[in-house]
């Protein structure tokens, strides 16, 4: 049989060995870019549209010296720096100086958020499908696919930072110059960079994306917490946070690059520690190993909310930790608000006038938001987390074991009533110790009744995402949407001058804004009966449309 | 008393333009293992969805254990256990955990019959959701709904994952069901696990039945094949009624054929100085293979 082929190994694998734990990068990020051929534009232009609507509003207020100055002092208040940043430019106060004190920590957040989701969506979540583990097995090195992952989310911040410099650079405001332009876009790309390697280190850890999402995402609160401390004390501790990083470049005022290089060289130490600890762990598989569980369950699981709430439980704690820590930051900053007051007696005068209210009492309720808009965003959870159970198939047992699906659907509600609750509390809680700690008791009791007048407006919030699982199941996710607009009008609308409507039809912009605020009850019955209809609504149309599995 | 323990008539179901259930019939009487016999994407999964009240169907009606699946499922689901064919588990819960919450749902957990029947799976119990196989993951479901008290057991492509030696538990375990008067509905493409376990079988294709009956019944629609040696030619054979796939090397043949016209094939064959003869009985097999290829057939026609 002289006609059989013989199979000889390939002399592939030999000859280019520095290149073979890379075979098939090239294929992977351009499927990668493929499959993020909508996403990345979207992310790249809502970041750039951003910069530029917040650039045209505070365009206006810079056209007489006196008003300059007036906006310097506000925007040195501690409340100010403590939520932004720094005013990095005393007395030579610009439009591009507020660009990159006010602005450019959201969009670098944003470029965060973007990054470790993009790591997250092209590594974690593709070995937990397993989708990896098809990959894996063509001809794929063994570090192609964290290689190729990158390289596409460093092409979504490229497309960041290049679109933020055009549009800043294209709008011709005076201090607003080229070269600053793109020094602001090249902070993005760093920062993307520097989150993206952030992403590849705790993908390496946990099995689930999720919680890899939530580390990541913790990582860049911890940034956030340090630079707002560091910030407004003054003593460095924002020299330690990457967020800082980026704000120390002193955007449109002395444009300093070399701060970008603690983001980059942080950036490629992270990169090679993820790659050698994804050397002691197999496809789909965490560094920590899963250990055994009780073969029994308790009485609290067996219940359909203590089920619920244990499948929440890890979001619960983390969010609530998150927020205390936040308001503790916020709360031991309040000897600066204090001082700051004491130095600008006069002017505060005038601004005690304007609110009818002190700045302080401004302070605390600004602060109080800011938590809301943070509490918010995990409001919306427990509706997505009833959704992913239905969608993944693991709901589907529990109906068919005989839980009435009103029962399925109520035990979710009532963990997003608990779970809104406690996390606003905690933020509360966080800010009103600190205060007494450092001020005196009243803070305390200040912040637990504003919490308390922010909690209706968050059940409402929880509630628009369960009418969306009853009614159009596919579009949970818009329930972000509402997170985005509460976000943008809530917090940026001063900034953005947005007309006083738009607030309005975000349930957090309705409760009193104590103690700046006389406190009212009616927002917040009127909120819980909003909160009530919408889940009735969602309720009775889950009961009528057909339950949906993916598998 | 004896009403149907599963009841389906003219069910229609269809996800926008494409038709899943196409008007569908189905009984399955009280205390028999039915085998629900397709092949993947016929609509096996989604009528059973139907019949858990999961899925509401266009028109057409379906009665499980005299009940309305859609409007009476809770009531419905306490005498009733599930296994779907792609089993997901809590990643963070051990399968224990996972059977109690189930149990527990349905009114109650016999803890010595989940060990009894997890001893019998060879299933550890402590093990996290996400560390099961999926052979594992389906054991975790099987046990579950083995070990429930109740009257009709639904099972979607069960053993698909199962290793022989499992697929034998469960085969045993099906026949006890059977025996404590249970009723079975199991779907399935393994035709040699539904020919083992079921007493009546209703075969689905593009959404609708296309036969049901015995296993006898679905016998006689299919053909013996036998193999003999001969010592005279036997040419005529070839063209008898009911005779298919003719072949013949020198004094061998065979050939398949219907069952109606065993006997007078076998009568000819007589005649002709049987050396030696092998008949293999009629398999699902062949049944289904004859259902699929008219509609590739069909498929190749338009």
């Amino acid at each position: 049989m002289t006609a059989t082929r013989r199979i000889t190994p390939t002399k592939r694998s030999g000859d280019k060995r520095s290149s073979s734990v890379f075979a098939g990068t090239r294929t992977l990020l351009l499927f990668a870019l493929r499959r993020d051929r909508i996403r990345i534009p979207v992310w790249a232009l809502s970041i750039s549209l951003m910069s530029m609507a917040a650039l045209a509003a505070i365009d206006d207020s810079f056209d007489d010296p006196e008003s300059v100055a007036q906006i310097e002092v506000t925007m040195s208040s501690p409340a100010i720096v403590a939520i932004t940043g720094p005013n990095y430019a005393p007395g030579e106060y610009t439009l591009g100086v507020m660009m990159g004190q006010r602005m450019l920590v959201w969009t670098l957040i944003a470029v965060a958020i973007m990054s470790i989701m993009l790591i997250v969506r092209h590594t974690r979540t593709e070995e937990a499908t397993g989708r990896a583990e098809l990959v894996r097995s063509a001809v794929v090195g063994r570090h192609a696919s964290s290689f190729a992952a990158y390289m596409a989310v460093a092409t979504a911040n490229l497309a960041v930072a290049a679109t933020v410099t055009l549009a800043l650079g294209s709008a011709g405001a005076d201090t607003v110059d080229w070269s600053g332009s793109l020094l602001y876009g090249a902070a993005h790309f760093a920062t993307g960079l520097f989150f993206a390697s952030v992403a590849l280190v705790v993908v390496q850890i946990s099995e689930f994306p999720r919680g890899v999402i939530g580390m990541g995402v913790g990582v860049v609160g911890v940034a956030f917490a340090l630079r707002s401390a560091g910030d407004v004390a003054e003593n460095g501790l924002s020299w330690v946070s990457p967020l800082g990083w980026g704000q120390a470049t002193h955007v449109f005022h002395t444009d300093r690059w070399w701060p970008l290089a603690f983001l980059l060289i942080g950036a490629l130490v992270l990169a090679l520690l993820a790659a050698m600890l994804s050397t002691r762990r197999g496809v789909g598989a965490g560094l920590r190993a899963p250990r055994p569980s009780p073969a029994t369950a308790s009485s609290a699981l067996t219940h359909p909310f203590g089920f619920a709430m244990r499948m929440q439980r890890g979001m619960v704690v983390g969010w609530s930790a998150g927020l205390f820590a936040l308001g503790l930051t916020y709360g031991s900053v309040l000897p600066e608000m204090e001082s700051f007051i004491e130095q600008f007696e006069e002017l505060g005068a005038v601004f005690a006038e304007a609110g009818g209210a002190t700045i302080m009492d401004s302070f605390v309720a600004t602060i109080m938001m800011v938590l809301a808009v943070f509490a918010s965003a995990s409001a919306v959870l427990s509706a997505q987390r009833m959704r992913s159970e239905e969608v993944e198939g693991r709901a589907e047992p529990m109906l068919v074991a005989g839980l009435p699906r009103r029962t399925y659907y109520g035990a979710y509600v009532a963990s997003a009533v608990l779970t809104t609750t406690v996390v606003m509390l905690a933020g509360a809680l966080g800010f009103g110790l600190a205060g007494a700690a450092v001020v005196d008791g009243e803070v305390m009791r200040q912040t637990m009744v504003a919490a308390a007048g922010f909690i209706p407006a968050l059940w409402v919030v929880s509630a628009v995402g369960f009418a969306l699982v009853g009614i159009a199941p596919k579009f949970t996710a818009w329930v972000w949407a509402l997170v985005a607009y509460s976000f943008v009008t809530v917090y940026l609308g001063p900034l953005l001058d947005l007309p006083e409507w738009t607030a309005n039809l975000t349930p957090l912009g309705h409760p009193a804004q104590y103690p700046a605020e006389e406190w009212t009850w009616w927002p917040l019955l009127i909120l819980t009966a909003l909160a009530v209809l919408l889940i009735g609504i969602g309720a009775v149309a889950f009961r009528r449309r057909d339950f949906q599995s993916t598998i | 008393m004896d009403n149907p323990v599963i009841q389906v008539q003219g069910l229609d179901k269809s996800y926008g333009k494409v038709q899943a259930l196409a008007d569908l019939s189905l009984t399955v009487e009280r205390g028999e293992v039915h085998g629900f016999l397709g092949p993947n994407g016929a609509g096996k999964t989604t009528a059973i969805r139907i019949l858990l009240g999961l899925l509401r169907g266009d028109s057409g009606t379906a009665t499980v254990l005299g009940a309305d699946p859609w409007d009476q499922a809770v009531a419905l689901h306490r005498r009733l256990a599930y296994v779907p064919g792609e089993v997901e588990l809590w990643p963070n819960l051990s399968g224990g955990q996972a059977i109690d919450v189930l149990g527990k749902l349905r009114g109650g957990v016999d803890r010595a019959r989940v060990e009894h029947v997890a001893k019998r799976f060879d299933l550890d119990l402590t093990k996290k959701g996400r560390t099961y196989s999926k052979g594992n993951r389906q054991k975790v479901a099987l046990v579950a709904a083995l070990a429930a008290d109740v009257e009709l057991l639904i099972l979607d492509e069960p053993t698909a994952g199962l290793d022989p030696l499992m697929e034998a538990v469960f085969q045993s375990m099906i026949h006890e069901a059977r025996d404590e008067g249970r009723t079975v509905l199991l779907s399935s493409h393994i035709l040699a696990q539904v020919e083992v376990l079921a007493d009546r079988v209703s075969i689905i294709r593009q959404g609708h039945i296309v036969e049901t009956g015995t296993l006898t019944d679905l016998q006689q629609l299919a053909r013996t094949s036998i193999t003999a040696h001969l010592a005279s030619p036997a040419d005529d054979v070839a063209a008898m009624e009911g005779v298919h796939e003719f072949e013949q090397d020198e004094v061998r043949v065979h050939f398949e054929v219907e069952t109606d016209h065993l006997d007078a094939v076998l009568k000819r064959l007589a005649t002709l100085h049987v050396r030696s003869l092998v008949s293999r009985p009629p398999t699902l097999e062949q049944l289904l293979l004859r259902h699929y290829s008219d509609a590739d057939s069909n498929a190749s026609a338009s």
